[in-house]
């Protein structure tokens, strides 16, 4: 079967196209930059390429340079190209089609948001321009699916063909070779296509542009062109991006973002964490095994309910994040933005890979290969980790519980107020360590930034719920699989101890205690309690005992290990069916004060918000940079810093 | 006249381009070439960014960059 390779300018529902054909579930928002890395998948049994956007051949951030190797590569195979235009800027769009057509490789070319240009009353003779373009050419709408079979049809009969020489312009000439050559050119020098004298890029661009005038002139019917496409658009970019409204609009998304987390999601979180204590309850004695019961009861089920019951939040954070990147609000932050982060190295173009680490630090990582400047590139790799990842919501979650209290001010949330604290420290520390970054590696930039502002649509759903829905599964996942393990790990480490019965009866015997005190006891001379008082001298300035160390060392690789950990932790030995909020709350200093009082969970909360606890973050930075001197400066940087903020609260607040 | 000196409203056709070499390519992949008409949707002084629209696309340049255009008001 034929491969097929999907190309297109950014932010022409290259992506959405390719889920409708493959049934895979690629990201898809409404902003350039989305795609990033190419995907593969099936229809009818031909392999299906997506490739990141690209505005034209000479383009060169490494995003597109993904694209332009692929488009190499099938110069070599002769694959067919699936070219998806954008049906609302046509005349953009025949720009790169111009150049593929260069190629001489089977094309078709999809023609998406049929409904939106409808709304714009853009007509299009399809028919005719397929035949001026030598190849077939589907009006379709991606979201809908709507010209799909017409698609199918091509596909399954191998309808692809090399369009007309009248669609290419000065290469008739050129065989396959000498493309491949000029464009291995263009990456090592750009000079050198610019100083030919039989090539000028600006003359080459305007030749084409006058080509595709006059198709467009016979094949498309569309209003004026000084009216907009999308006067809502052109009225919402009146107040999203008006010098006073426009900032206080971002401000209040992100006030509504924070208390929605903490007001939506409470109730739910408040079910799962009881239904989790009645568990534990009714499963106690269940196996009529001792060793077995304590496992289930004091190891597995506290700790997966560690992670469950943060479903609600985290999956509410997708989800609002998922409207604020389909709607195409994100390029408008990107714009409010550029000068101000100018001033700390940064640019409008470091948007969206800081803005989606707050949903996950590694495709945000990976989303800064659209920066065509490698310095700002690199700071932004180093920076994002700061930003506050889902990960960190369970741990902000428990601790802010623990000390502020359920009570609104005003309008406002005070547990959600908090937490939007959280994550403006996280953008604080990212903007402070560019800039420090810039005093580091100081180099005025040359790069020029041209935003794209698409036009508002209405969030796509269906498409956002299925987002939501695999990211928090994955997240669930990959986060249960750990706490999962490392809750029976932690288990036996905290049920077993090297000290034998006769040690537990000649400590029992010397003191008058309580079950309580016994189960402190018995933990305290357990392997964990020895693990964990082997770094208490290190972390007790910071204010945490050696049951704390027990839990920061679980989560070292996955911070979310750690409410978890804690909460298997405090569950050894007790009886009581227990929320893991209250088992925190209950948890006392031998001096009979709250073990999580306000200076421990202030540092808690400072250790957390600066520490890199993220081996697939390392991993990604060491990929992204190609080196590990980035990945282990970026993890023990992160990790002094969250030792010193910590250290610095605790003594400060104690 | 320069780009950047248009008021929100104005209309210009593009006239020269006078950039770094490998920024023209950038510009010209996004529509902006020398015959092409704009039409200046905002200028903002505090974001320091002017909102363009090219045929059917908004674009947004940084105001440094539209001194680098010359145009003429239509």
């Amino acid at each position: 079967m034929a491969s097929i390779i999907c190309v297109g300018n950014p932010n022409v529902g290259k992506s959405s196209l390719f889920n409708l054909l493959t049934g895979a579930n690629q990201k898809v928002a409404n902003f350039a930059g989305v795609t990033v890395q190419e995907a593969a998948g099936k229809f009818l049994g031909h392999d299906i390429l997506d490739l990141p956007g690209l505005r034209s051949v000479w383009s060169g951030s490494p995003d597109e340079q993904v694209s332009i190797n692929a488009l190499k590569g099938i110069l070599r195979e002769q694959k067919s190209i699936l070219y998806v235009a954008n049906g609302l800027q046509l005349d953009d769009s025949l720009l790169l089609f111009s150049q593929l057509a260069d190629l001489k490789l089977p094309m078709a070319m999809v023609i998406n948001f049929e409904d939106e240009m409808a709304k714009a009353r853009i007509k299009i003779d399809h028919v005719a321009l397929a035949e001026r373009l030598g190849c077939p050419v589907i009006l379709m709408n991606s979201r809908s699916g709507k010209g799909l079979d017409t698609l199918s049809d091509i596909i399954a009969n191998g309808l692809f063909r090399i369009p007309s020489s009248f669609c290419r312009s000065m290469y008739d000439e050129w065989r396959g070779d000498e493309l491949i050559n000029r464009l291995d050119d263009r990456f090592r020098d750009t000079d050198v296509n610019l100083d030919n004298d039989d090539f000028d890029v600006e003359r080459d661009f305007l030749r084409r542009k006058m080509l595709i005038q006059s198709v467009l002139e016979d094949n498309l019917d569309q209003p004026a062109t000084n009216s907009p496409v999308s006067p809502g658009t052109s009225v919402a970019d009146e107040w999203a991006l008006h010098p006073l409204w426009g900032s206080l609009m971002f401000l209040g998304v992100l006030l509504v973002v924070f208390q929605m987390i903490f007001t939506v999601a409470a109730y739910p979180m408040d079910w799962i964490d009881a239904a989790f204590a009645r568990l534990g309850g009714a499963m106690n004695g269940v196996t009529g095994i001792g060793w077995l019961d304590s496992l289930i009861t004091e190891g597995i089920i506290p700790g997966i309910a560690g992670v469950v019951i943060f479903i609600p939040q985290i999956a509410l954070l997708f989800f609002l994040i998922g409207i604020l990147e389909s709607t195409g609000y994100m390029m408008r932050i990107s714009y409010l933005s550029d000068r101000l982060l100018r001033k700390f190295g940064l640019s409008g173009s470091s948007v969206v890979p800081l803005l989606s680490g707050m949903a996950c630090s590694i495709p945000a990582i990976m989303s800064a290969r659209s920066i065509k400047n490698p310095i700002e590139r690199l700071a932004v790799i180093m920076v994002t980790p700061f930003m506050t990842c889902s990960a960190r919501l369970p741990v902000y979650i428990i601790l802010i519980a623990l000390i502020v209290p359920d009570e609104r001010w005003a309008i406002f949330h005070a547990r959600g107020l908090a937490l939007l604290g959280m994550y403006l420290l996280g953008i604080i520390a990212s903007l402070l360590f560019a800039l420090l970054w810039k005093q580091l590696k100081s180099q005025k930039s040359k790069s020029l930034w041209i935003l794209d502002l698409p036009a508002y649509r209405s969030p796509h759903w269906r498409l956002i719920f299925m987002s939501v829905y695999r990211k928090t599964k994955t997240f669930v996942l990959q986060a249960g699989k750990v706490i999962f393990v490392v809750s029976i790990l932690l288990w036996l480490l905290a049920s077993h101890s090297p000290r034998g019965d006769k040690f537990f009866e000649r400590k029992l015997a010397e003191n008058t205690t309580t079950l309580e005190a016994e189960a402190s006891l018995r933990l305290e001379y357990s392997y964990a309690g020895y693990m964990g008082k082997a770094i208490e001298p290190a972390i007790r300035p910071l204010g945490y005992d050696w049951k704390i160390g027990i839990a920061l060392l679980s989560s070292f690789a996955a911070r979310e290990v750690f409410v978890g950990s804690l909460s298997t932790i405090y569950a050894i030995g007790t009886e009581e069916e227990m929320t893991v909020a209250n088992r925190l709350r209950s948890e006392m200093r031998p001096d009979g004060s709250a073990r999580y009082d306000l200076a421990t969970a202030i540092s808690l909360l400072l250790f957390y918000a600066f520490a890199l606890q993220c081996v697939s973050t390392v991993a990604t930075t060491r990929q992204e940079t190609g080196s590990w001197k980035w990945a282990i400066l970026q993890f023990v940087a992160m990790t002094g810093i969250a030792y010193l903020a910590a250290l610095l609260a605790y003594q400060l607040l104690s | 006249m320069k780009l950047g000196q248009l008021k929100k409203g104005d209309r210009a056709l593009i006239l020269s381009i006078d950039t770094e070499r490998e920024h023209k390519e950038t510009l010209l992949a996004n529509g902006l070439s020398a015959g092409t008409t704009v039409q200046v949707a905002n200028v903002s002084r505090i974001y320091g960014m002017m909102y363009l629209r090219i045929g059917s696309r908004n674009l947004a340049l940084r105001i440094a960059r539209t001194r680098q255009i010359e145009v003429n008001k239509i």
